[in-house]
């Protein structure tokens, strides 16, 4: 394995905060310690931006769930606004609600939508009340990340899905969120090959710390300026994937892209 | 902060039924990527032993690892071995005999099994008598209780908290390492923890929110060992999430190497 002469994984290996280096999480969420399934510790704002402060990450995209979700997320960004920007969560299956829902986010400081879930089986990201959001952020510019992931839901929520609802909507940015990589090389490399065909068409790189080699693929194959740092935090620790680009035997100008530059430019930050 | 040591308590030699790109399985292979990423040691298993036949696999291994100083051998046996291992004692006096650091015992998949003293107690007694520690792979607080690349379908679920528990208090002179520590797993793993004091947890996939920082706080630092299960997973989550821990020094070095070569030193 060929080690690439990097002082970002330097930087890392010290375990000191970055500083000058601009890193944006794409890819985060807010949400409460004791949900059911996993407890996560220090998962309140405060919580998360000790460990932001502790690795030198400027800012966090974060999300909750619908509606009181949402009400976490505008009392984070009003009260760290340059620390958090606020992404709202919708669900499709309150069809009544959706553009309230998103007018009230909006009004209220959110700046993108996601991360976005297909849930259950009759769900997919191009159902019909899908399509209120996409109008939406078309009107109001603002990207759009999707859940995507795992092999056995790709029909409703896989790249290929998401990229032609992207040709729908030239001018709204989508990012795929985990590069439709959780659990298939076929649909990262899927994801890839559709990153490059649509302009608007991003990959977010949460989870891929999981497996060697994914972002390695995703730079050969999709390029550095189609992808964005991301988490998954608090589920993931926001080390986690920040190791995996630190370590990825990548080039430093290829990391800062990911790391920052690409989602400063989709977020006009 | 020093640059650390790490030695890694949970990786794998040999090709994998599915074989994932980037990935090396050969020793040569393995130790250029620890290298690459800065791991001094590790413990480590050959797929063959888990997946097809233990005394193959074991074999294989300790062919490979013959004068290695680096990789330390972890021979693999099946819970329910009466039936091939005659004289327990003598396998396992012969495997330390030939460098052998740990041992890691899966769960079958196509049969029952249970882990009362009647059904398990030659082998563990033999394990207990030279401290040697003992890896629970595919129990139900690891990450995956199936490896990916296995395609044996089963209907029988990875150790339970409940065997792990009689496990730990049956033979309290082995040390049991928790394989592949899920995040999903914290709140039966910290009574686990704190009840059993010859219990530890394989950090690989505790990739948690400050996961490392809270476990120290509920259970101690003492209790968690670095692995990073390669090729399965990407060796730099463990590594960050050990570097940026919010722990002290003494801590930190613990987690990296320290407590598992307490372990493996413990040995006899």
């Amino acid at each position: 394995m060929q080690r690439v002469s990097s002082s970002i994984r330097a930087t890392f290996e010290s375990g000191k905060p970055f500083g000058e280096l601009r890193i944006i999480d794409f890819h985060a969420h807010l949400m409460p310690s004791d949900i059911r399934n996993a407890y996560m510790p220090w998962s309140d704002p405060e919580g998360l931006l000790k460990t932001m402060d502790r690795l030198g990450i400027e800012k966090a995209c974060i999300s909750g769930s619908f509606k009181y979700g949402n009400d976490g997320v505008i009392s984070a960004i009003k009260a760290h606004p340059k620390r958090f920007v606020g992404f709202c969560s919708i669900n499709t299956y309150y069809p009544g609600d959706v553009s309230k829902e998103l007018e009230r986010c909006y009004k209220n400081g959110m700046k993108g939508i996601g991360e976005l879930s297909a849930f259950g089986a009759a769900d997919s990201v191009a159902n019909t009340p899908w399509h209120t959001i996409y109008k939406f952020a078309e009107e109001h510019q603002c990207p759009v990340l999707i859940h995507s992931g795992p092999v056995a839901t790709a029909k409703a929520n896989g790249p290929k899905i998401i990229a032609e609802v992207s040709a729908q909507y030239p001018s709204v940015d989508f990012v795929i969120g985990h590069s439709g990589a959780y659990d298939s090389w076929e649909l990262l490399a899927e994801a890839a090959q559709l990153a490059t065909q649509h302009k608007n068409l991003y990959l977010d790189i949460s989870s891929l710390g999981r497996y060697c080699g994914m972002l390695e693929y995703l730079v050969e194959h999709a390029g550095s300026g189609k992808m964005v740092f991301g988490t998954d935090g608090p589920y993931l620790c926001f080390t986690a994937d920040l190791a995996n680009v630190a370590y990825s035997p990548i080039r430093d100008e290829d990391k800062r892209k990911i790391l920052g530059e690409n989602a400063a430019k989709i977020l006009g930050i | 902060m020093g640059r650390l040591d790490f030695f890694d308590c949970n990786c794998m030699l040999g090709e994998q039924t599915i074989p994932r790109p980037y990935a090396e399985y050969g020793k040569e292979g393995l130790l250029e990527k620890m290298d690459y990423y800065g791991i001094k040691e590790a413990l480590v298993l050959h797929s063959r032993a888990r997946s097809y036949s233990a005394a193959e696999g074991n074999r294989i291994l300790l062919e490979m690892l013959e004068g290695e100083k680096r990789l330390h051998p972890c021979l693999v046996f099946n819970l329910h071995n009466e039936v091939e291992i005659d004289n327990p004692n003598e396998y396992v006096a012969d495997a330390v005999r030939k460098g052998v650091k740990g041992f890691s015992v899966f769960p079958p998949i196509a049969h029952p099994y249970c882990v009362e003293d009647w059904a398990v107690g030659p082998m563990f007694k033999a394990l207990e008598k030279h401290r040697l520690p003992v890896i629970l792979e595919q129990s139900d607080l690891s990450f995956f209780t199936r490896f990916p690349d296995d395609l044996t379908s089963s209907g029988w679920s990875g150790f339970s908290p409940e065997n792990i528990y009689k496990l730990c208090k049956t033979y309290p002179l082995i040390p049991f390492i928790i394989g592949r520590f899920h995040f999903f797993s914290t709140r039966i793993g910290v009574p686990l923890l704190r009840q059993l004091h010859n219990l530890y947890a394989d950090i690989s996939y505790y990739s948690t929110h400050r996961g490392i920082e809270f476990l120290s706080q509920k259970v101690g630092a003492s209790r968690l060992v670095f692995g990073t299960s390669y090729p399965f997973h990407n060796p730099a989550v463990p590594l960050g999430l050990v570097t940026y821990a919010d722990v002290t020094e003494a801590e930190r070095e613990s987690i990296a190497q320290g407590n598992l070569r307490k372990l493996v030193r413990g040995v006899r």
